[in-house]
């Protein structure tokens, strides 16, 4: 049961209970910002013995997104206040082949949850390293219903599940355009695909714009007159 | 131009009436500098004048502050809750909203909301006033109160805390709700006009009389209009009736605002106000005649004031009024036409012989007309800018007034709370033939000084009515336009040196370089350096509506011809199908050649050899030749309007915002292009080695476009791309075809090369799916429907290639939430816009409004009066409020919705149809009660509102249901609670939340737009990171 809509999820009972628990979480994770998220899993990371090049990713990941905090303020006629923010999407699942290198899995899957999203991922080659690191998350207070382990889920059932709102795989060209084409006959929301199909040189996930493609964009115009707002053209003076 | 200095000579009254028209509506927003000094000799003071002011000035000034009784009511409250202290503003909000709240739970959370946040000790002592001393300890207390409510740690001192603040919170509420009461009293005369009267006498007995009035919001309703009618027949009785024998001074007088008395008196409603709003007036005036009451009609916005002028004239001349004399108007000094209106009105007064009683304010809307202008790209403003140049432009009228030859005509009521204004009025005056007036509540120690010593009459302006109504009303005028009150604080406040306070504004002025204030830009300028804002003549005006309309008719009856533009040239393909004015079917607008799948091949090669030459080209050229597209759509302005008008249906404001979005998209694009492309810069690798990269463009994107935003949202997309360095090819939504050939036509003339730009006219099938089955495709922007959005998804997705971007627009679901401290009026305004403007064919348009249970019955029958006001008809006049839909399909899905809805809910109410909608695609206005959002299905696109009640405390599961239907397009808040706000606002999944606005309209660059879930995959377009989705980064050296 999807705890917002009171609908029934998508998928097997294993996937659809996985997703009710992580749509139910996915407010409150959101809610944190990403300033907060970013210092928790870097305190969790901290606790993990990684190979140094995966260090450095995530530690550049994890800084880049702190950034994402940022509101914009826009400009715009007096007694109006107009901000641009970012959220998480939703619900992502990051998803490995057997060609998923470690390091670029893990980039993945940090940049999902520090970007607000909450996760499921499967790692089909290396049940036993994700099942570990899912755990050492856990531990570290990242909760179980934010980042969950999900072996069985394949890019079939991924094609079933419609409350997904991203996928981000570690995969060849060839797969991902095998995945694209199962993830386009779904219905429901329009997933966003994140690949990163470098697994070596995780040449994506360096890149700024692959993190933006994890959040989505949140405008808000308050109409400030009503509530004093135009104090500011009080405060202009004279020039 | 008029020569402001010509009033002078008596004979310039005496020239026709039209001629002294004539010089009105131009000086609307004429350059302030270029004015103000035509104005200023006219300020001038001459010789010895400064210095006998200036004393004047001092001395009333001294003994003002010398008079222990002179800081009270509300001058005391004002100075120390200023709108300039956080508290201030508070007070002032919580006075607008509280008492109309029935509701105790959301009372006491507004009280929480304000109360708790600010430092109200500070206020405590600070004024000798009892009611502000009584006020203050009672925020203290309250907000202390209430801001334990804050702590939620869980400590027992915690939870006793809020123990006791629920149990006192009635207490709380109760203290509160009299405080209003207290401040209601203050501002207000009396609820009915007998009480005014009554508690007038005093003041009457000393030689003040009064002009009453029963103020409140514009009428939005005939019952509203009708009601105010009945307030103020009712007060002409009584005050024509009432023996007051222990008065001294002239007898009072009623001012009537015109907006209460008609729900639709705006220039483009200029019939209706000429004759129902006519007939209404000539009732009062006839009643007010007969007991020899003089009537004042009050001045509002600056857009009304033409409109005004025309019924005043037609009222003045007609034979109730000839031959009386009591008969008048108002007159803001900070509007630039201000000389112009009072040597018109003067040459009336001369024409007929009959004195014109006028009451020359400064203006109370000031903040609101710098928005307005900025928010419509208008050519500049109608009122000065510096405060000083308001009160030079008031003593130049004063001058003009006080001159001989004016005796008899006009009589002049000086209403100002400005020692200096009143002494140089005095020293200007040759004769005792005027009046002051002020307000109520304001001025009274600076008044009783000028009462005694001088025996000019004074007169208090005074509003009358129950305070629920009043106070609130009064409030929001002072939060919305506070930046006038600053006189009355200075004057009681000791701190503030006289001199500063006696200063001549002519002098201060002159020494202003340049005259009009440099930190207000001009609406064109609001963006800065970056970009122009687009521009917007005002309809509203005369002088600008007049012309613009004679250009748009010369374009009315033209037949425009469209089909396929391939490298820069006109291609035809299918055979040309006849296109139809929505409004009336009958009419042939011209005729489009759709594409067929042989020029969409031949586009595809052209593209792909474009995209090349036009990455290549710097990007500076190519935002340069984007620019120039807005320009040249700027200097195209009226015709894009026909051309909307004629094959979108859109009326006339429609159509101009549509030109300004598109223009504004060209601008924004190139300048977001310039910051993001053709700049190398470093990212690290893995090893943390930096590398430079770049962002270059994807090669060919296609753009599909909707008929909803023919011009707007389809150059948007072409623009973005095109400047990101793609070509693109283009296929606009089949019924607006003409649209975007018009506008492609322009874009080659802008400088775009024929190989970079693509357009296919044409149908989903023979372009669109062709198009997005091509392995040369590189991305796709699209905005329609969901469905389709899959549809474009699968056919991209069964290519043997990578996966492009799909940027897709969808639909929505749009909500507006709205509890019981909204302003009714706002919210029935609001949705009204955001539900039927467009005849709802806006993405972004209102669907549901969820309204708090506890004002649900007020809000329906506000909406009731609303939707029976607007105008259904014609996209070309400028009455009509609600054109046509786009076509038949479309009429007929809503058709059958609302026939659906009939069956299974609640019809509110249903705008009726012109006969001549039977021509053409119109569906009426239409809202209904539903009992549960669930009982909605898909979006319809149109004018159709769905209202929905909740109560309070079920305000979280609403947000919910919202969220369960997936959309996540646009959200309106209207809530004085900030706090509340704020939360829907954290709550909501959507992409654009409007708060205490209407939801529609997202400005590029300012509101960028676009959803989430369902609604849309994102980045929004006018937004930060729109471009860069139509680019990818490379490794400089592999860019090229």
């Amino acid at each position: 049961m999807n705890p917002v809509t009171g609908h029934s999820v998508t998928g097997d009972s294993n996937t659809g209970q996985a997703l009710t628990s992580a749509l139910a979480a996915w407010e409150n994770w959101n809610s944190l910002g990403f300033k907060t998220r970013s210092e928790r899993l870097s305190a969790a990371l901290s606790k993990q013995t990684l190979p140094r090049e995966a260090q450095k990713l995530l530690q550049l990941l994890l800084e880049r997104a702190a950034r994402l905090e940022k509101i914009h303020e826009l400009p715009g006629p007096t007694g109006e206040c107009n901000e641009l923010y970012l959220n998480g999407r939703g619900v992502a699942v990051v998803h490995g082949t057997d060609q998923s290198h470690q390091v670029a899995f893990l980039g993945q899957l940090i940049t999902a949850l520090v970007c607000g999203n909450c996760v499921l991922v499967s790692l089909p080659s290396q049940t036993d390293w994700c099942e570990s690191i899912c755990k050492q998350l856990h531990a570290a207070g990242i909760s179980q219903a934010v980042l969950q382990h999900h072996p069985a889920l394949n890019t079939y059932s991924l094609s079933q599940l419609e409350e997904i709102s991203l996928v981000a795989p570690v995969c060849t060209e060839e797969e991902l355009i095998t995945l694209n084409r199962q993830l386009a006959e779904r219905n429901g929301l329009l997933v966003q695909l994140i690949p990163e199909t470098d697994p070596i040189g995780c040449t994506h996930l360096l890149q700024p714009d692959h993190m933006l493609r994890f959040v989505t964009e949140k405008t808000r115009s308050i109409n400030t007159t009503a509530v004093g707002g135009n104090a500011t053209l009080l405060e202009l003076g004279n020039g | 131009m008029f020569k402001a200095i010509d009033v002078l000579d008596p004979a310039w009254i005496s020239q026709p009436e039209e001629t002294l028209w004539q010089a009105i509506s131009p000086l609307y927003s004429i350059d302030e500098d270029i004015w103000l000094r035509e104005l200023m000799p006219l300020a001038e003071p001459r010789s010895g004048e400064i210095e006998k002011t200036e004393k004047l000035a001092a001395s009333l000034i001294e003994r003002v502050r010398a008079d222990d009784d002179a800081i009270h009511m509300i001058d005391a409250l004002l100075l120390e809750y200023s709108l300039d202290t956080k508290e201030g503003i508070l007070l002032m909000c919580l006075a607008e909203a509280l008492m109309r709240i029935p509701d105790a739970d959301t009372a006491d959370a507004l009280i929480r909301d304000k109360l708790s946040v600010a430092d109200w000790k500070k206020h405590l002592r600070n004024s000798e006033s009892l009611l502000v001393n009584a006020s203050t300890w009672g925020l203290l207390l309250t907000g202390k109160v209430v801001t334990m409510d804050e702590r939620e740690d869980g400590s027992p001192a915690g939870i006793i805390n809020r123990l006791v603040n629920r149990m006192s919170e009635p207490v709380i509420r109760n203290a509160m709700q009299q405080a209003m009461k207290v401040m209601g009293h203050q501002f207000v005369l009396g609820r009915s006009i007998n009480e005014a009267l009554d508690r007038g006498s005093k003041f009457r007995q000393k030689g003040y009389t009064y002009s009453f009035d029963m103020l409140g919001e514009a009428a939005l309703t005939a019952a509203d209009a009708s009601k105010y009618f009945n307030d103020y027949a009712r007060a002409i009785d009584v005050v024509g009736n009432h023996q007051d024998k222990k008065a001294k001074g002239p007898k009072p007088s009623v001012s009537i605002k015109l907006s209460a008395l008609h729900p639709r008196y705006e220039f483009a409603q200029e019939e209706r106000v000429l004759t129902e709003l006519y007939e209404t007036v000539i009732r009062l005036v006839r009643r007010a005649r007969a007991l020899d009451v003089a009537i004042t009609i009050d001045a509002e916005e600056m857009d009304r004031l033409e409109l005004s002028l025309r019924l005043f004239k037609k009222l003045y001349q007609h034979e109730s009024v000839r031959g009386w004399g009591g008969f008048g108007l108002v007159v803001q000094a900070y509007s630039k036409r201000a000389l112009p209106v009072l040597a018109w009105l003067a040459g009336l007064a001369k024409q007929q012989g009959d004195m014109i009683p006028l009451r020359l304010v400064k203006g109370a809307y000031w903040d609101s007309e710098i928005k307005l202008c900025q928010q419509r790209g208008l050519s500049g403003y109608p009122v000065y800018t510096r405060k000083e140049a308001t009160d030079t432009a008031y003593l130049a009228c004063a001058r003009f007034l006080l001159s001989e030859h004016l005796c008899g005509l006009i009589w002049p009521q000086f209403a100002s709370h400005n020692a200096h204004t009143v002494s140089a009025i005095m020293t200007k005056a040759t004769h005792r033939q005027f009046e002051f007036q002020r307000l109520h509540g304001m001025g009274d120690a600076l008044y009783n000084k000028v009462l005694d010593e001088t025996g000019v009459s004074v007169r208090i302006y005074a509003p009358v009515g129950n305070h629920k109504d009043l106070l609130p009303y009064l409030v929001r005028r002072l939060l919305e336009n506070g930046a006038n009150s600053s006189f009355v604080h200075r004057l009681v406040d000791a701190r503030c040196p006289i001199s500063e306070l006696v200063q001549h504004p002519w002098q201060v002025l002159r020494e202003r370089q340049p005259l009009h204030n440099p930190k207000i830009p001009l609406p064109i300028d609001i963006f800065g350096d970056s970009r122009k804002n687009s521009f917007s003549p005002n309809i509203d005006i005369e002088s600008e509506w007049t012309p613009f309309s004679a250009e748009i008719k010369s374009h009315l009856n033209r037949q425009w011809q469209g089909q396929s533009l391939i490298d820069g040239k006109p291609v035809a393909g299918a055979e040309p199908h006849p296109v139809k004015a929505p409004h009336d079917t009958r009419i042939l607008v011209g005729s489009v050649s759709f594409a067929n799948k042989a020029l969409v091949e031949q586009a595809m090669d052209v593209a792909t050899r474009g995209y090349t030459e036009w990455q290549q080209t710097p990007v500076k050229t190519r935002a340069d030749a984007l620019r120039r597209l807005g320009d040249l759509l700027e200097e195209h302005l009226a015709e894009f309007v026909a051309l909307c008008h004629m094959e979108a249906g859109k009326t006339i404001q429609d159509s101009i915002d549509e030109v300004r979005e598109a223009v504004d998209f060209c601008r924004f694009y190139a300048n977001q292009a310039e910051e993001d492309c053709g700049h190398p810069f470093m990212l690290p690798d893995l090893q943390g080695t930096g590398r430079n990269w770049e962002r270059r463009r994807r090669g060919i994107f296609v753009c599909i476009s909707p008929w909803n935003f023919p011009l707007a949202i389809f150059l948007g997309q072409v623009t973005a791309a095109l400047a990101a360095g793609n070509s693109v090819i283009a296929k606009p939504a089949e019924q607006t075809s003409l649209i975007a050939y018009r506008a492609i036509e322009l874009m080659l003339e802008a400088g775009v090369p024929g190989s970079a730009i693509q357009l296919l006219p044409g149908d989903g099938a023979n372009v669109g799916a062709p198009l997005t089955s091509d392995t040369r495709i590189n991305g796709v922007a699209f905005t329609g429907s969901t469905e389709t959005a899959h549809l474009i998804n699968r056919a991209l997705s069964r290519r043997d290639a990578a996966p492009v971007p799909l940027i897709a627009e969808t639909g929505g679901q749009n909500a507006m939430i709205v509890d019981s401290t909204a302003l009714p009026e706002q919210v029935v305004t609001d949705a009204v816009l955001s539900g039927f403007a467009s005849a709802g064919q806006r993405c972004s348009a209102l669907r549901i409004l969820c309204v708090q249970t506890d004002i649900a019955d007020r809000i329906i029958e506000l909406l009731k009066g609303a939707m029976a006001e607007l105008k259904v008809g014609d996209p070309r006049l400028h009455s009509t409020d609600v054109g046509p839909v786009i076509d038949q399909g479309a009429q007929q899905g809503l058709l059958q919705h609302i026939e659906k809805m009939k069956a299974q809910s609640s019809l509110i109410a249903q705008t009726a149809m012109p006969a001549e909608a039977s021509y053409g695609t119109f569906v009426p206005p239409t809202a209904f009660e539903i009992k549960s959002i669930d009982q909605l299905g898909r979006e319809q696109f149109g004018p159709i509102i769905h209202l929905v009640r909740y109560k309070a405390n079920e305000l979280d599961k609403l947000i919910d249901t919202i969220n369960a239907t997936g959309y996540g397009l646009t959200l309106g808040v209207h809530s004085r609670n900030e706090r509340t706000a704020a939360r829907i606002e954290a709550r909501a999944k959507v992409g654009n939340a409007y708060i205490n606005r209407n939801q529609i309209g997202a400005v590029v660059g300012v509101q960028p737009f676009g959803g989430q879930g369902l609604s849309g995959t994102g980045p929004k377009a006018g937004g930060p990171h729109y471009l860069q989705r139509f680019t990818r980064l490379m490794p400089v050296q592999e860019a090229n």
